[in-house]
């Protein structure tokens, strides 16, 4: 029987995490230099001051920005070996449908990296990171850094000067995630703020924005 | 079964008319920015009141905010030559987003200088994360990236569709990181240098303030019209070149 | 636009491929009917891959016309692809996945029917039956190059576009090959293929082509000459390139 278009998505999405259990390159990338960064990150920002928390989240989103794009970037080369990038481009599927697959598969590798990140960071900043209204503005982020890397990653990855055009292409757009993320997720944290402007609902339209031109453009990135 | 013959190539030169047509507009544009800007100039140092506050030097606000709008105008454009290219695929698209996203970063280096010149000025800090001026920074590192893409992406046709797919992300993300960095600001009031931007000005500040607006778009006008010609004259010479070795042997 | 005759799967008008100012390929014209097979000769840089990858559509050309099965290919190559098998100098395998496993995700993607079936009859095409678990990763050159043959035969395309195929192949393997293009063949592919061994070309295809610098040189039924006489006429035209 053969498979309709999730089906399709979930073969290829099966296919991006076979591999990546038998390689574990980029998640152990991505967790490795989280965790690293966020010792780091510790000795750059002085956290005696009453912003402690402010500054601990900050340094948390940094760390996990910076994870994110090395992983997706890593990805992005994994895919270009053999020439299989390429070759999707031949398949009976339609570009969305690529896009979804791509987001998924990079969606489960942050995932992980969010469930070291998370309890990493709690622990040595002594962040209450780990209860329920806490996820959903890191949900939210995660999310949007997502779609926001699947889209661009192979966009910027065209050129010969990836690691140049990556960041210059990609981080000015994630402003509003950034500003969103580590806000809400401050919000989340001090209950007592009233009359705060809606952080999640920003970080809500950010993933919207990525999510809705990167299944509608991705297409473009593919062509010759 | 197999034929081999190669027919002669055409060689693509537009219709005179419509090389006439685009020459007069440039010409036409140039002689009413002249004027316009002219009389805005004039305007913003000599009938303009000095302000109660600020004193002479909120003069740059005639300079900077139509700056300001006709910068956010060539992104627009830019949003318009993405689609258009990528709905039909036609080079002239793409001319038109390039040449607008080129003019939009120059115009929206001035609009950062003269609200660091402002600031420096009124507050003293050369920079002071105003909102609006934040938001513009963001705006210029957007399309510095725009500009990057399309230079460090060989392949030509790859490169307009890939500016094409940026410039038409980018565009819908400045509201959005304008409003986020109204919000954030928000939470840290600071300074802001662009509150003589408020509702109550009086009729004469007004006024030239609306003749520099037009004054700027005039020469935004100008500026892309002739930034279009000249590479539209630039794929006509390529073309031609690529038609003589057709042509060789 | 000539519409293109019933029976015709391939039909390129004046195709010309430039970048930048110079011409890598140009003023190409054929005409591949189904079931027929079109041998493409000419030495390196002669536009054969060039020209391989506009047929497939994976490279848009700067000048001329593709048909593909009788749909305009350049307006919408998204339709024709899925029709194509594709073989070419990356291999398009994922190097992480098993051979059994790259074959029955690309089953999956074509959408093959009985796609158990069509897997093990791939494999057994190309003899790698004995290795389906093994990684490509941990395949040789040839292993690797006999299963992007089973990978672009899998979905049964009608138009099969092979850029030197036999490269890296044993003895075995070009065994294969012609087996394969043989078969192909004979139930209605057209297929096209670039090599620099004449003896294969004339053996598996009815038509030859010489491509040198771009341009088509000459072109003949292939059995119109012996494979020591297209190469004579293949190298002839290399040094007179190299002369003008």
């Amino acid at each position: 029987m053969p498979p309709g278009f999730w089906g399709q998505v979930g073969s290829l999405l099966a296919a991006d995490l076979r591999r990546e259990w038998r390689g574990r390159a980029v998640v152990g990338l991505m967790v490795s230099f989280v965790c690293v960064t966020g010792l780091i990150l510790n000795f750059t920002f002085n956290l005696a001051l009453e912003s402690r928390v402010a500054t601990a989240v900050g340094a948390f989103w940094t760390a996990l920005l910076f994870a994110t794009i090395l992983g997706l970037g890593r990805v992005f080369v994994l895919d270009g070996e053999n020439g299989v990038w390429e070759g999707l481009t031949l398949i009976l599927l339609d570009p969305g449908g690529l896009f979804l697959a791509k987001l998924g598969s990079n969606l489960l590798f942050l995932t992980v990296l969010d469930s070291v990140a998370v309890p990493v960071f709690a622990a040595l900043y002594n962040l209450p990171l780990l209860h329920g209204a806490v996820l959903l503005p890191i949900a939210l982020g995660t999310l949007a850094l997502g779609a926001a890397g699947t889209l661009f990653v192979p966009l910027a990855g065209a050129s010969t000067a990836r690691e140049i055009l990556l960041p210059v292409v990609l981080l000015p757009l994630l402003v509003p995630v950034l500003i969103g993320a580590v806000q809400a997720t401050v919000a989340a944290l001090t209950p007592a703020t009233a009359g705060q402007p809606p952080w999640t609902g920003l970080l809500a339209a950010c993933a919207a924005l990525f999510l809705g031109s990167g299944y509608l453009l991705y297409g473009y990135l593919l062509d010759d | 079964m197999i034929l081999l013959e190669a027919a002669p190539p055409p060689v693509r030169t537009p219709p005179n008319g419509r090389t006439d047509r685009t020459a007069r507009l440039q010409r036409a544009l140039g002689g009413a920015t002249a004027i316009t800007m002219l009389i805005a100039v004039g305007m913003s140092f000599l009938y303009a009141p000095p302000d109660l506050v600020q004193g002479q030097a909120q003069r740059i606000f005639y300079f900077h905010v139509p700056l300001a709008w006709v910068a956010y105008l060539a992104f627009f454009v830019v949003l318009v030559g993405s689609v258009g290219y990528l709905w039909r695929k036609q080079d002239g698209w793409d001319r038109l987003a390039a040449a607008s996203a080129e003019i939009g970063l120059v115009l929206t280096s001035l609009v950062l200088i003269s609200g660091s010149l402002w600031g420096k000025t009124i507050w003293g800090t050369w920079w002071s994360w105003d909102p609006r001026l934040t938001a513009t920074l963001v705006l210029w590192f957007i399309y510095l990236g725009y500009a990057m893409l399309r230079a460090l992406t060989t392949a030509p046709e790859r490169a307009k569709r890939l500016a094409a797919v940026l410039g038409i992300v980018g565009f819908i993300d400045v509201p959005i990181v304008h409003q986020s960095v109204v919000w954030w600001r928000s939470l840290h009031p600071a300074p802001v240098v662009l509150n003589a931007a408020g509702p109550q000005l009086p009729g004469s500040m007004l006024a030239t303030l609306l003749v520099g607006l037009l004054a700027y778009t005039l020469l935004y006008g100008f500026l892309l019209v002739w930034r279009v010609r000249i590479a539209g004259a630039e794929a006509r010479v390529i073309d031609r070149q690529r038609q003589t070795a057709l042509g060789e042997e | 636009m000539p519409p293109t005759a019933p029976g015709v799967a391939i039909a390129a008008h004046n195709l010309g491929k430039s970048y930048g100012v110079g011409w890598a390929l140009r003023g190409v014209s054929l005409s591949v009917a189904a079931g027929a097979g079109l041998a493409v000769f000419g030495g390196n840089g002669a536009g054969k891959t060039t020209l391989l990858r506009l047929l497939a559509t994976l490279s848009a050309p700067s000048l001329g016309t593709l048909h593909l099965l009788g749909h305009d290919a350049l307006r919408d190559p998204r339709r024709v692809r899925p029709a194509l098998g594709v073989v070419g100098a990356q291999s398009y395998l994922y190097a992480d996945l098993t051979v059994a496993e790259n074959l029955w995700l690309y089953a999956r993607l074509y959408r093959v029917p009985e796609a158990g079936g069509r897997v093990a009859a791939a494999l057994a095409a190309v003899r790698l039956d004995g290795v389906a678990a093994r990684r490509v990763r941990a395949c040789s050159r040839g292993m690797q190059q006999r299963l992007a043959l089973a990978r672009a035969t899998l979905h049964r395309p009608a138009v099969l576009l092979l850029d030197e195929p036999d490269s890296g192949l044993d003895a075995d393997g070009q065994d294969c090959l012609a087996r394969l293009i043989a078969a192909g063949r004979a139930a209605g592919q057209a297929v096209v293929l670039a090599t620099h061994d004449q003896e294969l070309g004339v053996a598996l295809c009815g038509h030859a082509l010489i491509l040198d610098a771009g341009r088509p040189i000459y072109s003949a039924p292939a059995l119109a000459h012996t494979p020591a006489e297209w190469r004579a006429r293949c190298v002839l035209a290399q040094s007179r390139s190299r002369v003008a």
